[in-house]
């Protein structure tokens, strides 16, 4: 029903546009013709143009007028589903058709959902199978959890991602026993409650009895969404009982504004582990910085002048030829010159520059063997 | 002034009258009576706990309030501990008050719960005694020991019974393996002597 509307909407726009350009270009095309007809020398060349002129404009006449007249026609439709196109924009419009207080609607009360939105005679009838209260049944509530929400003096706040859980007491103060057969509630717009926003599951009594002067007790829980962001909603939970001639009450046991409050869990596992990560970077750039300090200390600075020194004296004793290799100036306490590594675990004829054949170096395939190569040297 | 005066008490006496007019509960006591079942599981002969709290919502005292369970017959449940009519001599306005009762059940069925009975009375000068109804938990479905058992207990016969099943494909590759081990050793141990 609704495409069908909006299809209407559409093909009468269409037409009230049609109908303007059709009109305009019938005002153009006449102004044309006569430029023409005037244009024309013959008797028989007007009469032609003015045969061809008459039949254009009378189609373009013909259609201009359709146009206009299924325009107009539209509207009369289009008024009935007027309120479906104001739905888009106003949605708290919708409470003037909808009658007042009535769970036996059961919308879903989205915008744009006007399909359930009913004519007028039909909005008769479901006043009259509006289900109200008895007046012979007193209705009290208690919250179970929250415990003591909405109770004087403190407004109802109820936390979300929870299960509400409210008792109900019914008293009957009639002649007749009252069968109990349902709960349920609801979340409205707190500014008009007869709009609702989030329908809660039905429970179910079975028929409990209720005799004449006698009170009863009934458990509702619902879940408020944890989604649902902290803001007010008004909150109706409706007791639905029948008397013993079967006509069915629908009785608000609870219709107020309650807000929505979103609980402190006390252990949030994501707080605690950002934490655990924090201090964990904290700890990565401390140890980060306290590497770079060390490799890049005085001591390195001291090391790179010591190893100037050394080369220095490598070459002194390279050209000094003493039997002796390891001076005690060269001995920098066993570690390199440069101070970077250990000398003292490696065998002393690697490190014995002297004995290095620095001169006649030369491939090891070459050598026949030492001691003929000691031969041959001693020889050189 | 006089009228001014006659206004104002009228004012007064109006405001205190509504006040009175708009408390739903007619000036005296009200109790809201909660049953509820504890357990997640009813096992047939474990421990059900029956929880009832009774609250009152009222704006006076409830005198001589009498709670009577009569809704496990004798046949179908024991009870372990508690009473199933008890008797509290005076409830305050805002005050709750609880009872457990603990049965077991002595057979598996499926048990429909209904409502408990409050007897009361609404005010100290009240004549007769309000009835009440507590709210009922509902079906209430008994199982099998043996049900629960397979999920729930330590299975340490089975556990035992699986360990001597699986030990002698352990045991005899062990005892293989270290027979070996020991031969090998021995004659390592043998050599080495043999040579030094």
């Amino acid at each position: 029903r609704r495409t069908h509307s909006r299809f209407l909407q559409i093909t009468v726009q269409f037409q009230h546009k049609l109908a303007r350009v059709l009109f305009f270009s019938f005002i153009t095309s006449v102004s044309h013709f006569c430029r023409l007809f005037c244009d024309q020398e013959s008797q028989a060349s007007r009469m032609r143009v003015f045969a061809v002129s008459v039949l254009l404009l009378a189609l373009l006449a013909f259609h201009a007028v359709l146009a206009q007249e299924s325009a107009a026609g539209g509207a009369s439709p289009e008024d009935q589903l007027e309120e479906e196109g104001n739905v888009e924009s106003e949605g708290a419009e919708r409470a003037e058709k909808v009658p007042t207080g009535s769970a036996a609607d059961s919308g879903a009360g989205e915008p744009g959902m006007a399909s359930d939105t009913p004519s007028a005679e039909q909005q008769d009838e479901m006043t009259k199978l509006q289900l109200g209260p008895s007046d012979k049944v007193q209705l009290s509530h208690l919250f179970l959890y929250p415990a003591g929400a909405g109770q004087v003096g403190r407004s109802l706040d109820l936390p979300t991602g929870k299960t509400i859980r409210v008792a109900m007491h019914m008293r009957n103060k009639g002649d007749s026993t009252f069968h109990v057969d349902l709960a349920t509630a609801a979340f409205r717009y707190p500014m008009d409650m007869s709009y609702v926003i989030q329908n809660f599951s039905t429970v179910r009594y079975h028929g409990q009895d209720v005799e004449p002067g006698r009170e009863a007790s009934f458990v509702y829980q619902f879940n408020t969404d944890p989604q649902l962001a902290a803001r007010s909603f008004g909150l109706t939970v409706q007791l639905g009982y029948r008397d013993a001639e079967g006509k069915n009450y629908l009785h608000s046991a609870i219709n107020q504004t309650v807000s929505l409050f979103e609980p402190d869990e006390g252990f949030d596992g994501e707080t605690f582990f950002m934490y655990i990560f924090l201090i964990v970077l904290a700890a990565l750039a401390c140890a980060g910085i306290w590497y770079l300090l060390k490799t890049y200390t005085p001591a390195k600075k001291l090391a790179a002048k010591s190893r100037h020194a050394v080369k220095s004296s490598k070459a002194a004793a390279l050209s000094a030829d003493s039997a002796d290799g390891s001076a005690p100036n060269n001995n920098n306490g066993g570690l390199s010159p440069g101070g970077n590594y250990n000398l003292e675990w490696i065998p002393q004829q690697h490190l014995d520059i002297k004995n290095r054949r620095a001169k006649t170096a030369q491939s090891p395939r070459q050598r026949k063997s030492p001691t003929k190569q000691a031969s041959s040297d001693a020889s050189d | 002034a006089m009228s001014q005066l006659t206004a104002c008490a009228f004012l007064i006496g109006l405001v205190i009258f509504t006040c009175g007019a708009a408390a739903d509960s007619d000036g005296g006591a009200q109790l809201i009576g909660v049953k509820s079942i504890a357990n997640n599981l009813i096992v047939k002969g474990m421990d059900v706990t029956v929880q009832y709290d009774i609250y009152n919502v009222g704006d006076k005292a409830a005198m001589n309030v009498q709670l009577e369970e009569d809704g496990f017959p004798i046949d179908y449940f024991a009870v372990r501990s508690g009473f199933q009519h008890v008797r509290w001599t005076r409830l305050p306005p805002g005050a709750n008050v609880s009872h457990t009762l603990i049965l077991t059940p002595l057979q598996t069925f499926v048990f429909n719960a209904s409502h408990a009975v409050m007897r009361y009375k609404v005010s100290d000068e009240a004549t007769g005694s309000t009835v009440g109804y507590t709210t009922s938990p509902g079906e209430i479905a008994v199982i099998e020991t043996a049900d629960y058992d397979r999920q729930f207990s330590a299975h340490a016969m089975d556990w035992l019974t699986f360990g001597m099943m699986t030990t002698p494909s352990i045991i005899i590759p062990f005892l293989l393996w270290y027979a070996s081990v020991r031969k090998y050793s021995n004659l390592a141990s043998h050599s080495s002597r043999k040579n030094n």
